[in-house]
């Protein structure tokens, strides 16, 4: 299911987090809306399932007009940041809540929710409480939960914020996957854009209630709009003046680039991060692979020379 | 707290306190403490419990059997039960219904009627009976006159009692968040369900603690309904008022026995709350 937003605005008081947003998210596909916090992207999530009333514009799902339908019958999955778990209700209920409210026959519910829970592999976990589950079963439960009704969209609010870094990358690859696998339309609001880089079919850049830029990852980090975009998609540094990519600077011959005195180096495994001053103490930081780090053999106080790489 | 028996590997716990770690409390304050507040329980608690209990069986099991069968007896504790089960009852509804209001809505004078909800814990109980005598007495100037009857009484234990349920529920719902309550919409509940299976179980337990502490005080409540009541025997007379005047009348070993069964029927009814709070609790480790 294709979903398009029409010239949608939405103030809070006199604060207005969406300035008139037009955007469409294609079918199947795992759109992430990424933007700092205060850049109003939560509340065009929760404006998409209902949780929040528009001032102005449209909310179409496949071409049908949902802007003033309720949130309960919008048949959209909807995982908060909390994952908002029923304490009182066992995994098994929890899941076999949306199941429940369509009244179907016990033995399909409990056939149903058996199928989500081998899908998010909590099988034997049906008769545990939600806080007796760590934060990434939680959020599989709460995933199945909304899954439950095969909604024709889901929504994500920070769905990784709460984890801890390990768990939080091997749930991103799960989801992700799991999406592919079910090919449902898919939003993800993070402000984290490393998270929206590795999960996205499409990025769509919120700043300030505006779009900023939308489209492929790699289109948008390879051709940022404008300097928002470039700054808030990746590591900068600047050269002469010139704001790039740290990974798009090399080291060269003296006489071929700028002259500069190398005051640090960090070695983070595959990456290496060389830190350099130009005679008027500017500072400019190198991102290099292990290898070339390696071949150059840098070392701190020597004098080198930098320029920007020439294929960017 | 609730031990969910279905789930033995449970990971989150907290290994259990052997006795051999660390104290905060050095030994001999520790048992200090203890020798405190053994004392206390026995000489506030204990002791007066037992004399209580020596006195009812002054005349022996049938004596006090006949005192709690007596008809006057039977009478006064089963209205005292009826019009505290009543009055908690009702307080639950509407203490939850302020709480919420006090807790979810804004509007001019919240701070007030905030303030307001702990009067009747403020006012001496004889206070809040004179009042209430002097409003739905035979005097009143409404016209209203709920002397003598059992709707008085309630009325008066619910006046006494509201704080109770207020007081209870209210933090809970503070610091309530309502995603739940989003999550089952998105699921496709409608309010009155959410709220049945979302928001109230998520209350039960703050909301069955405050009414058991009503019940509780409403069954030994004298001052507020002795006006009102008019402890008409057979009639109006709760147990209170009728072990009073059993003790008024130097029958003490009657009204030993009387206030002993009125003791274990309020606490095999605070049982059954408990019992239903642990039931609400399951889930919240």
């Amino acid at each position: 299911m294709s979903i398009w937003l029409k010239n949608i605005s939405k103030s809070f008081g006199s604060d207005l987090v969406l300035d008139d947003i037009t955007q469409e998210i294609p079918q199947g596909s795992l759109t992430a809306l990424l933007g700092p916090s205060g850049s109003g992207k939560s509340t065009l999530l929760r404006i998409i399932a209902g949780l929040e009333q528009a001032d102005s514009g449209r909310v179409e799902l496949n071409g049908r007009d949902v802007t003033s339908v309720a949130i309960r019958d919008r048949h959209i999955g909807f995982c908060f940041q909390d994952y908002a778990p029923f304490n009182q209700l066992n995994v098994f209920e929890n899941i076999a809540y949306g199941l429940k409210v369509q009244k179907l026959p016990k033995a399909q519910i409990r056939r149903e929710v058996d199928d989500l829970l081998a899908l998010v592999r909590l099988e034997g976990f049906a008769d545990r409480y939600p806080r007796q589950l760590s934060g990434g079963q939680r959020q599989r439960m709460a995933l199945a939960r909304a899954l439950a009704v095969k909604p024709e969209v889901l929504l994500l609010d920070e769905p990784f914020a709460a984890l801890d870094a390990q768990v939080g990358a091997e749930m991103r690859e799960w989801v992700r996957s799991l999406q592919h696998q079910l090919g449902i339309t898919t939003i993800l609001v993070t402000h984290n854009q490393s998270e929206a880089m590795e999960m996205a079919d499409q990025l769509i850049i919120l700043n300030g209630g505006k779009v900023e830029q939308s489209g492929k990852p790699a289109d948008v980090y390879e051709a940022p709009a404008n300097p928002f975009v470039l700054s808030f998609l990746g590591p900068l540094t600047t050269l002469n003046g010139v704001s790039l990519r740290p990974h798009n600077i090399e080291f060269c011959e003296v006489g071929q680039g700028s002259k500069v005195q190398v005051v640090d180096v960090l070695h983070l495994g595959f990456e290496v991060r060389v830190t350099v001053t130009n005679q008027d103490n500017d500072r400019t930081w190198v991102q290099l692979t292990h290898d070339e780090a390696r071949k150059k053999n840098l070392q701190v106080g020597e004098t080198a020379a930098i320029r920007q790489r020439s294929n960017s | 707290m609730a031990v969910t028996a279905n789930s033995p590997e449970v990971s989150t716990k907290l290994p259990l306190q052997t006795g051999r770690q660390f104290r905060a409390v050095p030994a001999l304050t520790r048992n200090a403490a203890r020798g405190v507040a053994v004392t206390f329980l026995s000489l506030i608690v204990l002791i007066p419990f037992a004399a209580l209990v020596t006195n009812a069986f002054n005349q022996g099991l049938s004596g006090f059997w006949d005192a709690v069968v007596a008809k006057e007896s039977l009478h006064a504790i089963g209205l005292t039960l009826f019009c505290a089960t009543l009055g908690a009852g009702l307080n639950a509804v509407a203490g939850l219904a302020t709480a919420w209001v006090l807790v979810r809505d804004r509007f001019f004078g919240q701070g007030l009627l905030n303030a307001l909800i702990d009067l009747p814990f403020a006012l001496p109980t004889v206070v809040a009976g004179v009042t209430l005598y002097t409003l739905y007495g035979p005097l009143s100037p409404v016209h209203i006159s709920l002397t003598g009857t059992w709707i008085g009484i309630t009325v008066a234990i619910m006046f006494v009692t509201l704080p109770f349920t207020v007081r209870a529920v209210q933090p809970v719902l503070e610091t309530m968040t309502f995603t739940a309550q989003s999550a089952a919409a998105t699921l496709g509940a409608s309010p009155t369900r959410i709220f049945r299976t979302i928001t109230l179980p998520a209350l039960a337990p703050a909301l069955l603690a405050g009414t058991g502490l009503a019940f509780a005080r409403a069954v030994g409540e004298y001052g507020s309904v002795v006006f009102i009541s008019n402890n008409l025997p057979y009639k109006t007379e709760l147990a209170s008022a009728y072990i009073f005047s059993l003790t008024s009348s130097n029958q003490n070993t009657a009204a030993s026995a009387v206030s002993l069964a009125l003791l274990v029927v309020a606490l095999l009814l605070l049982g059954l709350f408990a019992a239903l709070s642990r039931y609400f609790s399951r889930g919240a480790q």
